[in-house]
């Protein structure tokens, strides 16, 4: 009756009311979670928009594609903090980054040696840019030899070598697998098309548990085939994202046969499957470096908990968890945390009818007890101190909030990473829209 | 002799570990039966390798120059391919008989246990053409140069050669014996190193094996 | 009352998640800004290197050859062509010789050498026609030749006690190459890469080639490198040379059999010039060419330690004597040179003292503010406070950018500015200040300055290109390190302190 109450005054509602909303002059939805009070989204927005416009426009040149990026981004930050629908615009966030990349990398490939292609002169010379995949296949040999079995670049600030070492570095102690939800330039493909249709064709209930153990398997089967054979095994023959970054020239018989597996791997694992089961199967089921990232997800300070006493074991979470980090079986197990390969989207957090999950900081194991609500109590019986004091402390509470943290964190590296790539990408469309009506004068 | 030999191993053993120690590892952490008998497992599959170096050795100090005037360089990877193909074949047969959906075969294969298995992948895992393997190879045609080419005192010699370079690589095996996962009770894990084991077969059999063959 | 530690105490942990969330958030985007520096921490810890048999194997022997040495047996002059007169396009800088490589990482590749291969590589100074004839003995025996593999074309005969047994010929113009072996049953393509902008190519025998093949028992194999001008219709592609120069044949040849040999790799003791004018016009004798012997393992001669010591003591004995003759001449000097000479002598106070003194009358004098800079950051230096070191640094930098860009503004009359600013960035630590590709910078533009100078100040140049050289190491950047220590090297430094930098390299004998 309530729920049916609320969807009809939902109905009622004007155009303006999400905006009004958002700006805090109109009350938040039983449905909006986690909406940040206005002043601490104003505060965080201001962070992560002064490092946004210091990226964007002050690493690169001040344009319109720089502006709109600017504008674009920041937006975005805004509606993940206020909106009350954090995991939505998260998704939108992650999906822009997956098309800035693409186009921008590829011009830069054409620029730099007239191909997509990789020729066997850009191996011999070494230039072959490093993705963040690889480190799957070089650690162990590495390990063992002091050597790096991939034709990359050790240093620069291209997808050098050492360059993408210091960002998995700062990238596993701050998001842990978090990554795959919010830097991952590929994870996008997956997160959209995981969107296309509004039902499930295939369903995955009951197979979480194969298919997180598949992903280890092929990380274990990436790192000792490389091992084994002393080359990149997952670039040479399984990457699916060959078709938005660039793939070995086709010189012979091996090199077609794997050309045809990166095409097939694309449309199979990052669209087709993930379209029709709606999960992020390449990410769940395939990636290594996803695989990689959840077993030392440990290091990094954040990670979802689940209220085990407020669950009520509906299942709502594990029907909207894209990576099947949380299954049945967890919530009847009442496991407190999800499965390592979860990659703090935050959908199951917003899916949870009672608000029984939430991100945690990794060393809090207490009761989720907001500290806001503590210090206020404290203050309130407290006569020296000031209203302004206390809202003070309120907002600085709520800044320290985990999910603000983590959010702004995230939000800040994936900015960062794809910062040169969207001004490139949207600076190229402008130009071409440009052309279009200047017939190119 | 010997003493260059040993240091040869012991100087590049973390190549040979490297090369050869996926052929095991996935074995091992399958079978998890224990310490005791995982250490019998990494024993035969040591044994294996050592059988296929002595074999290699044998022949090459055997031949000698003549490898190196008569022999092209492909014939060296076509047998490393079919190493590889053997090894993939064993390891996908063993994998699938995991599963209890037991094809005739695959029983065939299981049977006998790992045992035999671990065996006969590291007899494969002794014709795998690391850099180690290809500088000791190396160094068995010098030795073997000259008066004792074509003769039974220069596969003596590659022998001899090729025994003190295992006992040397085999220095980086040790830790195989103390595998923390070999201990019962990781089921999740045994699953993870199942599956691994058929596609990395699968990648054995096809990328390393008859692409190579026929490239 | 306000308790905020007992509330901290009771909750601790999240205060700690706090605390620690916080300091990541703020330690993101300044890892990004300083990420220079977090990529030199691991590279300073990690010493990666790649695999390297994607690009040729290990390297079993370098070979160095002098530069602006592309003057045959002395007299040899480029041909006229628009072509060769991009700098010394013949001129051979450097010669590699690779370990074989067995199936290779990347023999997935249908390239010619099917993944099993022997890789040489051959650096000229600058780009251009160049036509290189490799002679290799792979230890063929009397089964080599000594005559030459393209009817005479560069005018040598080859020595005796090293027979060849393959010909290679490496064509620059348009980056081909091939091979042959003696008994001229196998003629074939070859893999062909380029490296340093295309002023160099490094080409891949296949090892199935039994004259190749040989070389996977370690032995040693003896080459022959020599450079022509390239010329599609000449035998061997190797221009004819004569005596006066013209659009298709070089000049400042003195007889018809001096071998048309530009540049080529000699043994070491060996004098070029004399190996090239060994033929004989009366019996029809051509010269005779020796090889160099690639063998894996070589290690430094006895020779060239005790040439190392002996260096280290003679730049000591001259820093000591050039210090005395400072400290002798103080007292005649005033001004600028008088605080300059404090500043080489080392009386820091006292120098910091006089620049004070000049800099309150003339504020931007380029030399005084650059020793200023220079003594600001040797005092981060000597301290151990490391927030006041790189202060005192920052400082110094500050100074001497200003310096330089006074020196610039006036048409830089002054080299001073630029060789300072240089110094303390090859001193200061690379991790945290990120400053030697700015200093390689620096010394490059003064090792030009000193070269506009005149001959007299050759040394001095020397000096800049070993100091450049230096820079370009500590930026990771070895190529660019190789040709400033060749550039050095063929200026024929005298200074014991600038052969020694160049000798411990192998630069120079």
């Amino acid at each position: 009756m309530n729920g049916q109450l609320e969807h009809s005054m939902e109905n009622r509602q004007t155009i303006l009311d999400p905006a009004l909303r958002l700006l805090g002059l109109a009350e938040p939805l039983a449905s909006d979670k986690d909406r940040a009070s206005l002043p601490v989204a104003l505060v965080v927005t201001a962070f992560a928009g002064y490092w946004t416009l210091f990226f964007v426009m002050g690493l690169s040149k001040v344009s319109l594609g720089a502006l709109l990026v600017s504008v674009w981004f920041i937006g975005l930050f805004y509606l993940i903090i206020r909106s009350g629908k954090p995991a939505v615009y998260r998704r939108v966030f992650f999906v822009s980054i997956a098309l800035f990349f693409f186009p921008s990398f590829i011009a830069n490939l054409v620029a730099a040696r007239g191909s997509m292609a990789l020729s066997a002169q850009d191996i011999f010379a070494n230039e072959t840019p490093y993705c963040h995949i690889v480190s799957t296949m070089t650690v162990l040999p590495w390990a063992l030899t002091r050597t790096v079995i991939f034709p990359g670049r050790l240093t620069g600030s291209y997808a050098s070598i050492y360059s993408m070492l210091a960002i998995w570095l700062v990238a596993s102690l701050t998001l842990g697998r978090g990554w795959c939800a919010w830097v991952c330039f590929y994870g996008g493909w997956d997160d959209l098309f995981s969107r296309a249709r509004k039902r499930a064709l295939i369903s995955l209930e009951g197979k979480e548990a194969s298919v997180r153990r598949f992903s280890y398997a092929m990380l274990a089967f990436v790192a000792l085939a490389s091992l084994a054979s002393l080359s990149a095994v997952y670039c040479v023959w399984l990457c699916p994202f060959k078709l938005v970054t660039e793939y070995p020239a086709i010189t012979g018989f091996t090199g077609y046969l794997a050309t045809m597996i990166f095409i097939l791997a694309f449309f199979g694992l990052v669209v087709v499957m993930p379209a029709l089961t709606r999960k992020r199967f390449q990410c769940a089921a395939y990636c290594p470096f996803g695989a990689l990232q959840g077993l030392i997800d440990g290091i990094s300070p954040f990670r979802i908990r689940i209220d085990t006493a407020a669950c009520i074991g509906c299942g709502a979470c594990a029907r909207v968890c894209p990576v099947l980090a949380i299954d049945k079986a967890l919530i009847e197990a009442k496991k407190a945390v999800p499965h390592l390969n979860c990659v703090k989207c935050g959908e199951c957090v917003a899916a949870c009818p009672r608000g029984a999950i939430r991100l945690a900081f990794r060393i809090a194991s207490a009761p989720l007890v907001a500290p806001a609500a503590a210090i206020t109590a404290k203050a309130d019986k407290a006569p020296s101190t000031s209203a302004r004091e206390r809202r003070m402390g309120a907002m600085l509470a709520e800044i320290v909030q985990p999910r603000i943290l983590f959010a702004t964190t995230a939000f800040v590296f994936g900015m960062v990473i794809s910062s040169s790539f969207a001004v490139r990408s949207v600076g190229m469309v402008i130009v071409a829209v440009a052309g279009l009506f200047t017939g190119g004068r | 002799m010997p003493i260059e030999a040993l240091l040869l191993g012991l100087s590049t053993g973390t190549y040979c570990v490297m090369s050869c120690a996926p052929y095991a590892l996935p074995l091992l952490v399958a079978e998890g039966s224990g310490l005791r008998r995982n250490a019998v497992l990494v024993g035969v599959f040591l044994t294996g390798r050592l059988v296929g170096y002595l074999a290699v050795g044998a022949v090459l100090g055997a031949v000698g120059a003549y490898a190196l005037r008569y022999v092209p360089p492909r014939a060296e990877i076509a047998l490393a391919a079919i190493g590889y193909m053997v090894a993939g074949a064993f390891l996908i047969l063993q994998g699938i008989s995991y599963t209890g959906r037991a094809h005739r075969l695959c029983a065939a294969v299981k049977a006998g246990a790992a045992g035999r298995n671990a065996g006969v992948l590291g007899l494969a895992s002794g014709f795998s053409l690391c850099p180690p393997f290809v500088a000791a190879a190396g160094r068995v045609f010098a030795l073997s140069s000259g008066s004792t080419a074509g003769t039974v005192g220069g596969g003596l010699l590659g022998l001899l050669y090729f025994a003190c370079f295992f006992v040397g690589t085999s220095v980086f095996f040790l830790p195989l014996f103390g595998l923390p996962f070999a201990k019962r009770g990781v089921e999740g894990l045994r699953r993870v190193a199942r599956v691994t084991m058929i596609m990395l077969g699968l990648y054995f059999f096809f990328a390393l094996g008859i692409f190579r063959l026929v490239a | 009352m306000r308790q905020p530690g007992c509330f901290f105490k009771r909750h601790w942990q999240g205060a700690a998640g706090a605390a620690i969330g916080v300091f990541f958030l703020i330690a993101t985007p300044l890892s990004f800004i300083n990420g220079a520096v977090l990529q030199k921490t691991l590279e300073a810890v990690l010493h990666l290197r790649i695999d390297p048999s994607y690009s040729g194997g290990e390297v079993m022997a370098v070979f160095r050859d002098r530069a602006r040495d592309d003057v045959g047996a002395g007299t040899l002059e480029y041909p006229l062509a628009d072509e060769f007169q991009n700098g010394h396009a013949l001129d051979l800088i450097k010669y590699t010789v690779h370990e074989p490589v067995v199936d290779s990482r990347n023999g997935g590749f249908a390239n010619a050498d099917r993944g099993s291969y022997w890789q040489v590589d051959v650096l000229m100074a600058d780009r251009g026609p160049a036509c290189v004839h490799l002679y290799i003995d792979t230890g063929g025996g009397a089964l080599g030749s000594t005559q030459s593999a393209t009817s005479r074309s560069e005018l040598v005969r080859f020595d005796p006690a090293h027979p060849w047994d393959l010909f290679v010929e490496i064509d620059f113009k348009d980056a081909r190459a091939f091979v042959e072996n003696v008994s001229k049953t196998i003629h074939r393509p070859l893999t062909v890469f380029s490296f340093s902008e295309r002023r160099g190519l490094a080409v891949r025998l296949p090892l199935d080639i039994p004259e190749v093949q040989r070389v996977l028992d370690g032995r040693s194999t003896w080459h022959y490198v020599l450079v022509g001008a390239y010329d599609d219709y000449a035998p061997g592609h190797f221009m004819k040379t004569q005596a006066n120069a013209s659009l298709h044949a070089g000049g400042g040849s003195v007889s018809s059999l001096e071998p048309r040999v530009y540049d080529c790799l000699v043994p070491r003791g060996v004098n070029k010039a004399k190996m090239l004018s060994s033929y004989d016009d009366s019996s029809g004798r051509l010269a005779t060419v020796e090889p160099v012997e690639a063998r894996k393992g070589v290690a430094p001669a006895a020779s060239d330690e005790k040439r190392i010591a002996a260096l280290e003591a003679s730049a000591a004995a001259d820093a000591h004597a050039a210090n005395a003759a400072l400290l002798r001449d103080i007292q005649n000097k005033t001004g600028l040179q008088r605080a300059v000479a404090l500043f080489q002598a080392g009386r820091d106070a006292e120098a910091r003292a006089a620049f004070t003194a000049i800099l309150a009358t003339a504020p931007e004098d380029p030399r005084a503010l650059a020793y200023q800079g220079a003594l600001t950051a040797k005092e981060g230096g000597a301290t151990k406070n490391l927030g006041a070191a790189i202060r005192f640094v920052n400082e110094g930098f500050a100074l001497m950018d200003r310096a330089v860009a006074l020196d610039q503004k006036a048409g830089t009359p002054f080299a001073d500015p630029l060789v300072a600013r240089g110094m303390v960035a090859i001193s200061v630590p690379e991790t945290v200040f990120n400053k030697s590709a700015q200093g390689a910078e620096d010394f490059g533009a003064a090792a030009a300055w000193f070269e506009g100078a005149g001959p007299d100040f050759a040394e001095t140049c020397a000096e800049m290109f070993v100091d450049q050289g230096i820079a370009f190491e500590r930026a990771s950047e070895a190529e660019a390190a190789e040709i400033s220590f060749i550039k050095a090297a063929s200026l024929d430094p005298k200074k014991a302190s600038t052969i020694l930098q160049l000798v411990k390299r192998g630069y120079e004998e």
